[in-house]
């Protein structure tokens, strides 16, 4: 209580200190008065009491719009406030979470759900009340969680040691409130229009789609610890999707994303829809293009494509999400184990390279990074991460949900799950682009081949436009190698003489972490590349079974990588072996003329 | 099924384990859920097009009919040279235009509009006889083609919906000619099908154009409604939820086929809806709801009737925490009119829906009595789409056209208790050819034969006070200790398969039971549960206090929206079993303003 206390003490203060949150929040009070009232008191007769309680509340503001073939298709911008009662019973050692239990799911009052509907003003009777429901329906699935756990423990062995809660130093922080108003919702409907109406002059593209979307998460956490904050995510982006096929039917997409912190943050809307038409561009020269049935050999992955496969093949196994306790262990089958815990200390990338994480990086080379932040989930403070250093994997990026290995917080608890801020991959012995070339081509020749490839652009699963494309994937849950790297959407074949020629639908094959320690050059001056994080490989427990789980912590995550181009010996490129559905029967009614 | 407001026929032929989970899951959480998908997915919406069609005078057609005439009259003759071209194709773009505000306990949760236009695109090769939508027999249900609405233009701009109308004509066709080959090597190496009628009746073209109707909503006014109305309940803490949610909206349908028709129809709707639940000491949650439709926001009671029902709801909640749980039990009851109106949507509606008596996984109930007695003679039960209003309460199963473009029209069910007809959609069965105006869907789905208005109607019928008294005398003569009264209905659901029970349950949350001195007592826990056959041959009479259910159905084709109109009725015997119930307590510890600590 007193602890409690001194931290609302201490966050009074220092909201007195910043002018703009000179008014006490009304939200924040009832989430402290609930907490503190429950700490206390809530107890179940002679069962556990809570060791640890945590609140996030997501207040969610914005607008969201879509368009395609210059008119709109839909605009959204339903304000929405959730609050999640993360409830721990039992000890930091062993405790409630961590554990899958036979597939009933949760519930109670507040049932399925496990979050409750704050009411959309500050009314503080009822904010205390949904507090108040939402922290007792936690408490009882806690201690039938702790329960059944301890059950499944008792009978095994050879369990993991690894504790379930990671200690944190109590933090307070607070984001101040933004200058300036929110961007008029006519503002992005424009956008989405203009930015869409090029494919009016593309006859190549079938089907093409704008969406842009400001949006503002103000998260407010308090914890029994004395944690306490306030945090604006604000976020900007364009995503647009395009897709066509070639005379054998062959889908080709591809996409353009842009994320900003607000739409002014955006690129200028003329670099916009010069990209845009780059982009049918693009579309319209690759379907004539000719296809390759196969290529094994060396492969330059450059700018877009390096980071690309870089995210989806191995970034996206830097999470560190653990196996859990599993009350049926029939179910073990569904979950694997990261293939990069076993890989701490060891060797996952050349020598002369080094992977640092580091979320409160604002900016690189004169570009703004939105993704940027200064407290995670947990209530940490993300520090600058060394993972790799001269090759060797030396942490994975966590929360306070430890795994073995790496048993503290650095902060990364991004929605429900870990996940990175801004990968920085460096090469201290980057060739110049020129070089990098005259490696592939040198290579090539070595291995008696006519041409090298090099790829420039690579397919990433969350903008896909196509129905039933992306996006879907079943199989285990848990961080597993295999998933596919995405489509290479622009390579070209590199001859001797440095001439290149155009070649489409070539689909990486094989590509996963461990083969990046054979990466045999890289580049220098890399930019940042901002995208959503590809979440496929990253799940244990799906997030919607976990305790303290958030309608927003579905929602796409952002990270920028700054990866130079990638020189990789051995790759396979093939034609994908899936069936395609044949071009169109008639022409698009816009260019039936 | 009918969740709270929402009538709902969890019509579960082919997906007994979804009915069963339906069935586990607290009804409260889910209704909720499925109001607001129901609502944000389905709501009818008003058009912008607006503009385009003044209120008095001829109304012109929209733009984006043109648009879609075109672009059907480009595929047909594209596709003519074809090996096998589409004999049938239509277009159907729901135009939705909505607001939705939300409180619970006098404070607002949600305030939002939305505006969008979704396509349904039906594109049919072979012929009218044998067509590529024919059911593969011995396949389970195909979930790739159970939901194919796509989103169109709110703008209007002919380029920009013809070229979505393209995407998806050459998607649907290409995927039509797969299902065609599907079904003829199905037939083949299948026996020989019951039912030989066709797949797809003939219907003449029709052409309609209603203005679009305006969206009347002062959205800050309703802000400050959903406040006031749920503000009673934050004065207790043991209603653990209270909420009310108003929708308004306008949907406007935009229709063409290949057969020349060519429809623009417009239907607004408000709906009001305050829904709350306490729980019992045993931990039992007991939910009650008041919902209101009109297709006027003047169609709505006004604040006074709104916060008078509130305090009956609360009254009643403090009332049902009290009462006695009843045990499983068979004798004579009651049902009020709008509970009888939920019996006969579930027991009888959904086994009279055309399309079920062909599918030989279903247990076709009827399909043998067409001309045979199923009710007592002075019983008839119509099914008019065509009556908009019963009383001073809106019918919201009315409709002009359904979603296959037929006009509506009564269909008389059954006469003087006398089975005469299905309902029939564009889906013929043996002895019924055509349609007759029921085929109905939620956007993005299929259309199959579905409810509309239902209504029962009794010839000669008892006062209330004369049904009561039957009722006590039946239980004196069986020697029984009670009968039950069922007076308000939350919603119910049905099986109407041949390897799960075919079988139906009706939610109640207001039972009452009688005793044979004519008192009468509270009671909580039960659901009406039985075999439709052996149920309708137990109703004996019925009283004059006709009553009006208005909920969304759901079943195959989506949730619709369905009435059911019904007087009291004496069933001599009927069946309670013990409602499911939660097992988790109370909240530990005190609601933070009862707190004296």
């Amino acid at each position: 209580m007193t602890r409690v206390l001194l931290s609302l003490l201490a966050s009074l203060l220092l909201a007195a200190a910043s002018p703009a949150a000179a008014q006490e929040d009304v939200v924040l009070r009832a989430m402290k008065d609930e907490l503190a009232r429950s700490m206390e008191r809530l107890r179940l007769e002679s069962l556990d009491k809570p060791y640890f309680i945590a609140y996030r509340a997501q207040e969610r503001t914005g607008t969201t719009a879509a368009a395609t073939f210059g008119a709109l298709v839909s605009r959204a911008d339903s304000p929405s406030r959730y609050l999640a009662a993360e409830v721990r019973v039992g000890e930091p050692k062993l405790d409630n979470t961590n554990f899958l239990g036979s597939m009933s799911g949760p519930s109670g009052i507040v049932s399925g759900r496990g979050f409750v509907t704050l009411p959309l003003e500050d009314d503080y009777k009822e904010l205390r009340r949904q507090v108040w429901l939402a922290t007792d329906a936690a408490y009882k699935r806690a201690l039938e969680d702790l329960s059944r756990k301890r059950a499944a423990v008792q009978n095994r062995q050879n369990s993991d040691p690894t504790p379930d809660f990671a200690a944190a130093t109590p933090v307070t922080w607070t984001d101040p409130a933004p200058a300036g108003r929110p961007p008029v919702a006519a503002a992005l409907e424009t956008l989405a229009r203009d930015l869409s109406a090029p494919f009016e002059d593309t006859p190549a593209v079938q089907v093409s789609r704008v969406s842009v979307d400001s949006v503002e998460v103000l998260t407010r956490y308090v914890n029994s610890e004395g944690t306490v904050f306030t945090r604006r995510t604000p976020l900007a982006s364009v995503v647009v999707t395009a897709s066509t096929q070639a005379a054998d039917g062959l889908a080709l997409d591809d996409f353009l994303a842009a994320y900003g912190r607000t739409l002014d943050g955006l690129p200028k809307t003329a670099e916009l829809l010069a990209a845009v038409k780059e982009l049918g561009t693009r579309l319209t020269q690759l379907r004539s293009a000719p296809v390759l049935d196969r290529y094994n050999g060396p492969v330059l992955f450059e700018g877009q494509a390096a980071a690309e496969v870089f995210h989806q093949a191995f970034a996206a196994l830097l999470p560190a999400v653990r196996r859990p306790v599993l009350e049926n262990e029939a179910m073990g089958r569904m979950f694997e184990d990261n293939p990069l815990l076993e890989r701490l200390g060891a060797k996952v990338l050349p020598e002369s390279m080094s992977l640092v994480d580091d979320p409160t990086l604002a900016e690189q080379g004169g570009q703004t990074l939105p993704n940027a932040y200064a407290i995670d989930d947990d209530g940490v403070r993300p520090t600058r991460t060394v993972v790799v250093e001269k090759g060797i994997l030396k942490t994975l990026l966590t929360t306070r949900a430890p795994v073995r290995g790496v048993e503290t917080s650095n902060g990364h608890r991004r929605g429900g799950l870990p996940a990175p801020g801004t990968l920085v991959l460096v090469d201290e012995k980057g060739l110049t682009a020129e070089a990098l070339k005259a490696e592939l081509i040198e290579r090539a020749r070595k291995r008696g081949k006519d041409y090298g490839i090099v790829v420039r652009r690579v397919a990433h699963p969350l903008y896909a436009s196509r129905e039933g494309g992306g996006g879907m994937s079943f199989g285990p849950f848990g961080p597993r190698e295999g998933a596919k790297v995405g489509a290479a959407i622009v390579a070209y074949k590199v001859f001797p003489d440095g001439r290149e020629e155009l070649v489409r639908n070539l689909e990486p094959s094989g590509l996963v972490a461990a083969t990046f320690k054979e990466i045999v050059a890289s580049g220098q001056n890399a930019s940042a590349y901002t995208v959503a994080f590809d979440t496929r490989n990253a799940t244990s427990v799906p997030p919607f079974l976990r305790p303290g789980f958030l309608p927003g912590d579905t929602a796409h995550v952002v990270v920028s990588l700054v990866v130079p181009s990638l020189l990789f010996d051995d790759v396979t490129l093939q034609k994908p072996t899936r069936e395609a559905s044949k071009p169109p029967l008639i022409k698009h009614p816009s260019f039936d003329k | 099924m009918i969740p709270a407001r929402a009538a709902a026929g969890i019509r579960s032929t082919r997906l007994p384990y979804s009915a069963y989970k339906l069935k586990a899951v607290p009804m409260r959480g889910r209704v909720l859920l499925r109001i607001l998908a129901g609502f944000l997915t389905t709501v009818p919406l008003a058009a912008r097009p607006a503009a385009a069609a003044p209120a008095t005078g001829q109304p012109k057609p929209a733009p984006i009919l043109a648009a879609m005439s075109a672009e059907l009259a480009r595929w047909q003759s594209g596709l003519k040279d074809q090996p096998k071209p589409p004999y049938f194709l239509s277009y159907e773009i729901t135009d939705t235009q909505g607001v939705f505000v939300s409180g619970a306990f006098g404070a607002l949760t949600q305030s939002a509009e939305n505006r969008r236009r979704m396509l349904d695109v039906d594109v049919r090769v072979g012929d009218y006889a044998l067509d590529n939508t024919r059911a593969l027999r011995g396949a389970g249900p195909s979930f790739l083609d159970r939901f194919t609405a796509t989103e169109v233009p709110v703008d209007d701009s002919p380029d920009a919906i013809r070229s979505v109308l393209w995407a998806q004509t050459d998607r649907r066709y290409k995927r039509a000619l797969e299902q065609l080959t599907a079904v003829e090597t199905n037939i083949r190496v299948k026996v020989e099908q019951e039912d030989k009628s066709s797949d797809f009746a003939k219907e003449p073209a029709a052409k309609a154009t209603e203005p679009a109707a305006p969206l009347k909503v002062d959205r800050k006014a309703w802000e400050q409604r959903v406040r006031k109305f749920t503000a009673p309940f934050a004065r207790y803490g043991d209603m653990y939820e209270a909420n009310a949610f108003f929708v308004a909206s306008v949907e406007t349908r935009y229709y063409v086929n290949s057969e020349g028709t060519t429809l623009q129809t417009s239907q607004p709707s408000y709906r009001l809806f305050v829904s709350a639940f306490t729980k019992a000491e045993d931990g039992m949650e007991l939910p009650r709801y008041e919902s209101y439709f009109a297709v006027t926001p003047e169609g709505l009671p006004d604040d006074a009737a709104v916060l008078k029902a509130v305090d009956v709801m609360i009254a009643d909640l403090k009332a049902l925490r009290a009462a006695p749980v009843v045990d499983p039990y068979t004798g004579p009851a009651i049902l009020s009119g709008r509970a009888a109106g939920v019996f006969f949507h579930e027991v009888f509606g959904h086994r009279i829906e055309g399309h079920r008596q062909k599918r030989e996984e279903d247990a076709q109930t009827f399909k043998k009595k067409i001309n045979e007695h199923v009710l007592p003679e002075r019983f008839s039960v119509v099914f008019d789409p065509t009556l908009s209003r019963m009383g001073n309460t809106d019918l919201v199963g009315a409709y002009r056209f359904d979603n296959e473009g037929v006009a509506s029209r009564p269909v008389t069910v059954v006469e003087n208790g006398v089975f005469k007809s299905f309902l029939m959609s564009r889906t013929p069965i043996e002895g019924f050819p055509d349609s007759n105006g029921h085929g109905r869907k939620q956007v993005g789905f299929a259309p199959v034969a579905r409810q509309s208005n239902l209504l029962v109607r009794v010839k000669a019928p008892l006062s209330h006070e004369a049904l009561v008294k039957a009722l006590i005398d039946k239980v004196r003569e069986e020697g029984k200790p009670f009968g039950l009264v069922f007076d308000d209905i939350q919603g119910g659901f049905t099986l109407t398969g041949r390897t799960i029970p075919n079988a139906f349950n009706v939610l109640p949350v207001m039972v009452y039971r009688i005793y044979p001195d004519g008192r009468r007592e509270l009671v909580r826990g039960v659901d009406l549960i039985g075999t439709p056959l052996t149920a309708f041959s137990k109703i004996v009479s019925a009283d004059d206090q006709v009553g009006v259910f208005n909920g969304v159905c759901g079943a195959e084709s989506g949730g619709v929206p369905v009435s059911a109109v019904a007087p009291g009725i004496l069933i001599s015997q009927i069946e309670v079993q013990k409602k499911q119930k939660s097992s988790e307590r109370p909240p530990l510890l005190p609601a933070p303003f009862e707190d004296k600590k």
